[in-house]
């Protein structure tokens, strides 16, 4: 009974905000918003479902994984410069960032397991050290990722023009979203991380190696990261100062989600496109509050995120 | 858990404040933000180039030079920093007698720090001569603290806050803008041309801060002036380092419009200009830019067929023909790879004047005004053109309406499509007129297709 009156709750809510939103605009506007939105929510989703994996795991807010986005970006740059073959930019600039991941759980952070203020502080410092490596190894001129000549320029259908490489990473979300669903839900490893992520000391007692678990977690968090870096710096320009504020948007999806949960970073990074999308479009001057104070709202009244569980 | 949600809390409101300090790359702010991760992120990274022990018997001239070498705008830091020290490569390091000592030091992008380090350049180095800074809050905060300092010369060849030539000139009698501009002299000439083109209605796409009103405001004010409409409500304004242009783009292809003035800094550059491209809008709506937005440090990496073609004004144009710029730009590509932005030029035409001025006053540097007085004496051929100062410290030049061109090798510039001869800061208005009027804001556009003409009109 109480599951249904929310559910019709929201429905209202979001019933009303789109009629509102329909007021304002066409609708073919509202769609090309809705699929910025989704595009832009897709690179998100990519770097707060590492976040979140990690967290829900091993309980590290990784505040460096801004600057692994950062690297990761770099990294495409790069490897397009030097080989102009997208899917290996992609796929070297997700290993390198991998390998980063390895040797921050395995050396930097293992001596300081559980303790949460060394934690954090060490992962933001990390990320100016990255920050200022790039600076001095790539410069600071704003730079895209350079993409395949296929996917430059819009694509046509009737009068509507969209940007191919927007929905390719649409696409791109789709896919690993699955891969992620599937390998949560159906295969052993995920079951370890799901058990893990309930009650690590059990799962350490029946045998299983759960510091391998942890590393694995990290390294595939930041593989994420770096995947997902090549793939946004292909339309968000990389510069320096970009790892912070990637990080905070990402922040605010693992926050509105839920923390460790799969299914709340599809929908935090989902809403978070969606309202940046149509607050920038409807009340510019309120872009920061508008994606606060959801927010501020969901902490208020669903503390552990939308589908967070309680701990 | 309860305990880490909060620490996460606090995190991410940390990164808020971090990311709002950050993120403000380009050409000026007003607004002063406490940034603690600039300061921890500026450590070291100081140049100092002492030339050989002095020979004569007179002191040397030490001048100091502050940039932001590090943080989010190092990039254009590192640019100024390259024209100074490259000026001196090329040219006598003792004048009329005096060695020429320089200390390059990093403000991070940070006021605080700015103002730590210019303290110790004058007490500890005795730097008689600043150049300084890229950013307006850093630029305003350093003249405040150096005016009252009347054995100090603050020379301002890029921070370009309207007022400090303008409406503020009088609080700081020590400054000059020597190889400087102020933010609308270049789109008050872009405004006249678009009017020009029989474009008679356009909107607009800004950065919200001081810079980008300034810009923005030099240009509709002009177009309005001519007889132009901006309709304020089309006028769109994206709070600095928005991360996704795709939702203003997709606005601006819905408005009725002849063409869009824009302005963006940093990452949003790219953004802007990528989207723009891929959204089908380039070949469909002439675009007028600010002189940032295609500035050669803004459009050298990106795709050449995202910026080909796109028409911009500026007091810096790399590819005009004349000696002295091909001269500067071809010695800039050799020793850096990379054309030049009008950073470089900036510090090169401020070396320059220093220069001039120590001539003509053989070597006297005493008296700072004297100085001053020299320099807006002097009618210098510099990387800018033919340069000239007006009688507030802020320089005339011949404006260009640039397009961008894809060189023989590949790389991008911006050419001359048509020069606006003598332009000053207060060009089409005389002073009188144009310094009744507020500097420009967000409020104030000086929008006279709309209320109440505004004085100057």
């Amino acid at each position: 009974m109480k599951r249904s009156w929310w559910i019709a709750g929201w429905s209202a809510v979001l019933a009303v905000t789109v009629w509102w939103i329909l007021q304002q605009m066409s609708l073919r506007s509202f769609w090309t918003q809705v699929l910025n939105g989704l595009s832009f929510g897709a690179v998100l989703f990519f770097l707060a479902s590492g976040f979140t994996l990690i967290f829900g795991l091993m309980r590290i807010s990784n505040l460096a994984h801004g600057g692994f986005y950062l690297v990761g970006a770099y990294i495409g740059i790069t490897v397009m410069g030097l080989t102009g073959n997208f899917p290996l930019a992609v796929l070297l600039g997700g290993v390198a960032i991998a390998l980063l991941g390895l040797f921050t759980e395995r050396v930097l952070l293992r001596p300081i397991r559980g303790m949460e203020k060394p934690e954090v502080l060490l992962t933001i410092g990390l990320t100016f050290v990255l920050g200022d490596l790039s600076l001095a190894i790539w410069g600071g001129d704003p730079t895209p990722v350079p993409i395949p000549e296929a996917l430059k320029g819009p694509l046509q259908i009737g009068n509507f023009a969209y940007p191919r490489y927007r929905l390719f990473v649409l696409i791109c979300a789709v896919v690993v979203g699955a891969i992620l669903f599937f390998v949560d839900r159906r295969t052993r490893i995920g079951a370890l991380v799901r058990a893990g992520v309930d009650d690590q000391e059990m799962v350490a007692g029946l045998g299983i190696n759960i510091k391998a678990v942890f590393t694995g977690v990290f390294v595939f968090g930041a593989f994420l990261a770096g995947f997902a870096g090549v793939i946004g710096g292909g339309f968000l320009t990389v510069l320096p100062g970009q790892d912070f504020e990637i990080l905070l948007f990402a922040l605010v999806v693992v926050i509105i989600g839920g923390l460790g949960s799969l299914p709340g970073a599809v929908l935090g990074a989902s809403l978070v496109g969606l309202i940046d999308a149509f607050a920038k479009a409807l009340v510019p001057e309120l872009a920061f509050f508008t994606l606060f104070a959801p927010m501020a709202l969901i902490l208020v009244v669903r503390p552990h995120g939308l589908m967070g569980r309680e701990a | 858990m309860r305990t880490r949600w909060r620490s996460l809390a606090a995190s991410t409101a940390l990164l808020a404040l971090i990311a709002a300090a950050c993120g403000t790359p380009g050409g000026g702010t007003t607004t002063t933000t406490a940034a603690p991760t600039q300061t921890t992120a500026a450590p070291g990274g100081e140049t100092t180039t002492t030339q050989a022990p002095t020979t004569g018997e007179l002191e040397p001239l030490r001048i100091g030079v502050l940039q932001p070498l590090t943080g989010a705008i190092a990039a254009s830091g590192n640019d100024a920093k390259d024209g100074w020290e490259l000026y001196w490569q090329n040219h006598p390091t003792e004048i009329a007698g005096r060695k020429i000592e320089w200390r390059v030091e990093d403000t991070g992008g940070d006021p605080d720090t700015a103002l730590q380090k210019v303290d110790e350049l004058v007490q500890n180095f005795g730097a008689e001569i600043i150049v300084g800074e890229l950013l307006a809050n850093v630029t305003l905060a350093l003249a405040d603290r150096l005016a009252d300092n009347p054995d100090v010369l603050f020379v301002v060849p890029i921070g370009s806050a309207d007022d400090m030539t303008q409406r503020r000139r009088d609080e700081f009698p020590n400054m000059i803008r020597a190889g400087g501009w102020t933010s609308s002299q270049t789109s008050h000439v872009l405004g006249d041309w678009a009017y020009e083109q029989g474009y008679r209605k356009v909107a607009t796409m800004c950065t919200d801060y001081a810079f980008g009103h300034e810009m923005c405001g030099g240009f509709v004010h002009v177009f309005t002036y001519r007889g132009g409409e901006v309709d304020p409500s089309q006028q769109l304004w994206n709070p600095l380092g928005t991360q996704d242009m795709s939702t203003y783009v997709t606005q601006l292809a819905d408005m009725d419009v002849d063409a869009v003035f824009a302005l963006q800094v940093g990452g949003s550059v790219g953004d802007f200009l990528t989207n723009w491209h891929d959204f089908g809008l380039k070949d469909r709506i002439p675009l007028l830019g600010g002189e940032v937005l295609l500035d050669n440090s803004n459009i050298r990496n990106l795709p050449p067929e995202v910026v080909e073609g796109l028409i911009s004004s500026g007091h810096w144009t790399e590819g005009r023909d004349e000696p002295t710029v091909t001269e500067f730009v071809e010695l800039v590509d050799a020793a850096t790879g990379k054309i030049p932005s009008y950073y470089v030029a900036a510090t090169w035409t401020a070396a320059q004047y220093i220069q001039a001025a120590l001539e003509a006053l053989d070597g006297d540097t005493s008296d700072k005004q004297k100085m001053i007085e020299a320099m807006q004496g002097f009618e210098l051929e510099t990387p800018f053109g033919i340069s000239r100062m007006d009688s507030y410290g802020n320089p005339i030049y011949d404006i260009a309406i640039r397009r961008v061109e894809v060189r023989d090798d590949g790389r991008v510039w911006n050419v001359p499509v048509e020069i606006y001869e003598n332009v000053d800061q207060f060009w089409p208005f005389t002073p009188e007129e144009y310094l009744q009027q507020p500097v420009y804001s967000r409020e104030f556009q000086g929008n006279l297709s709309v209320g109440e003409p505004a004085a100057g009109g």
